[in-house]
């Protein structure tokens, strides 16, 4: 999904650089999550696992909302800033579903508090790839759409 | 660079600990001891300096008498309020010295705000709650030197029962804060945003380090390099200050402090166990760091008045 990011803002001059730290961040975010719930899945070690994973989340949060992508999909025309906005808010909240699923499925959780003890990881892991995957592709594809329309008008 | 060249020692560190050969309890406060006369006292030795250079810049009078007059008046009301209302006190420490810490980490940011303070408070919590909090159970032996410690027996075993529900507070306070000062200044950012992924390694060494170690690492190595890096860039701004005499302030003043330190212990208690040194050298460094985290601020309160006009 970061890689759309990239897609999206090329038009505007992202370089390869900015794919490259999008990639770094989330193969940083999924190792680090993964080692926590897989690896120290014990209350003690979770929460940092956790945690350390949610700033690389938050590292890719940053460069979407306030950071280079931000800055490129603004200068890229309205469709693209509007499309860039809607996928921001996507990897806000949509994303925020995993955690929860992290707090589901490791001792402890991420907050001390074991609230969603029982609730199956997979379902939590399933609502979050469907609300952020076929999301995140129908924004792409309204933006294609609306960049098709537009390049035909002129 | 300079704050990746210091993430790696701590890595080399870590691995050093975790792998190679475990530091013994000794060996960690052998190492905590010459980091605090090498780097931590130093650090807060130039506030004369400090406060000279700051009182130039927004052309304000300095008067030595007055600085230290005030300087030593901080210094006694904490030492007070830490003996009269040790809990109050301890709570005071850790939100004063959060801020500190969140300040030094951060200072390239525009945190004149509301906003930028909350999230600069917030990354210093996280910071200490991580250090504090992860090691609670070594803590709770240091608490245990004082009557207040045990008098207070509830109040900690609280906190050590709830000690990742507080952790996680912190947490979502940072990722709260953080977002909220972001979004208020979203168009003066030009940052690159490696500081999450720089506090990101940065607790991960932390987290694993046990207390003090990770004490010495983040108070030593990280915050005292970084503090004395700006200090002397600080000094070193219009020339005004040659190095030879920011050398001479600092060694003479990190002498005298250190001086008074082992007056107070030859004078009592100190000198009895590896524990009970710790205890009061956590205790003199809380003292002596109320007054510096004012002149620090001040300090970075004029770099960022100085960026802002363009200086």
């Amino acid at each position: 999904m970061c890689v759309e990011f990239y897609l999206i803002t090329k038009k505007a001059g992202a370089k390869m650089s900015l794919l490259w730290k999008l990639i770094a961040a989330s193969v940083f975010m999924l190792v680090t999550g993964y080692i926590g719930e897989a690896i120290y899945p014990t209350e003690k070690q979770s929460w940092i696992w956790g945690f350390v994973s949610g700033l690389a989340y938050f590292y890719i949060v940053y460069l979407i909302w306030f950071g280079d992508v931000a800055k490129l999909a603004n200068n890229s025309g309205a469709a693209v800033a509007k499309a860039n906005k809607t996928l921001a808010w996507f990897v806000l909240v949509g994303w925020a579903i995993y955690p929860i699923g992290y707090i589901a499925g490791t001792e402890g959780g991420l907050f001390g508090v074991r609230v969603l003890e029982g609730l199956s990881l997979d379902v939590v892991y399933n609502i979050g790839d469907a609300i952020n995957k076929i999301g995140f592709g129908l924004v792409i594809y309204a933006l294609a759409q609306s960049d098709k329309s537009s390049s035909a008008q002129s | 660079m300079i704050r990746i060249l210091l993430l790696l020692v701590g890595l080399l560190l870590l691995i050093f600990h975790a792998y190679i050969s475990p530091l013994s309890t000794q060996t960690q406060f052998v190492i905590f001891l010459v980091g605090i006369v090498l780097l931590g006292v130093p650090h807060g030795a130039a506030d004369l300096l400090v406060a000279n250079q700051t009182a130039d810049h927004a052309k304000r009078n300095f008067s030595k008498f007055s600085f230290l007059f005030t300087y030593v008046g901080r210094l006694g009301m904490f030492a007070a309020i830490l003996w009269f209302l040790p809990v109050i006190g301890n709570f005071l420490f850790i939100a004063f010295a959060a801020y500190h810490f969140g300040e030094t980490d951060l200072h390239r940011f525009k945190t004149n705000t509301i906003a930028g303070k909350l999230f600069v408070f917030s990354y210093g919590l996280l910071i200490l709650g991580v250090i504090l909090l992860q090691h609670f159970h070594e803590l709770k032996s240091l608490f245990a030197f004082f009557e207040s410690g045990r008098e207070n027996e509830n109040l900690i075993s609280f906190i050590d029962s709830k000690k990742y529900l507080l952790l996680s507070i912190c947490a979502v306070f940072f990722f709260a804060s953080t977002f909220f000062y972001f979004s208020s200044t979203a168009n003066d950012q030009t940052d690159s945003g490696y500081f999450l992924l720089q506090l990101a390694v940065l607790l991960l060494l932390l987290f694993h380090l046990p207390m003090l170690i990770g004490f010495t690492f983040y108070f030593i190595v990280w915050h005292s390099v970084l503090s004395l890096t700006n200090i002397v860039i600080y000094l070193r701004r219009n020339n005004v200050y040659a190095p030879g005499v920011i050398l001479k302030q600092i060694v003479f003043y990190s002498g005298l402090a250190m001086a008074g330190v082992s007056m107070v212990g030859f004078g009592g208690f100190m000198f009895v166990n590896t524990n009970t040194i710790l205890v009061y050298v956590f205790l003199g460094l809380a003292v002596l760091t109320a007054p510096h985290m004012q002149i620090m601020h001040d300090m970075y309160n004029r770099l960022r008045l100085d960026r802002q006009h363009g200086l």
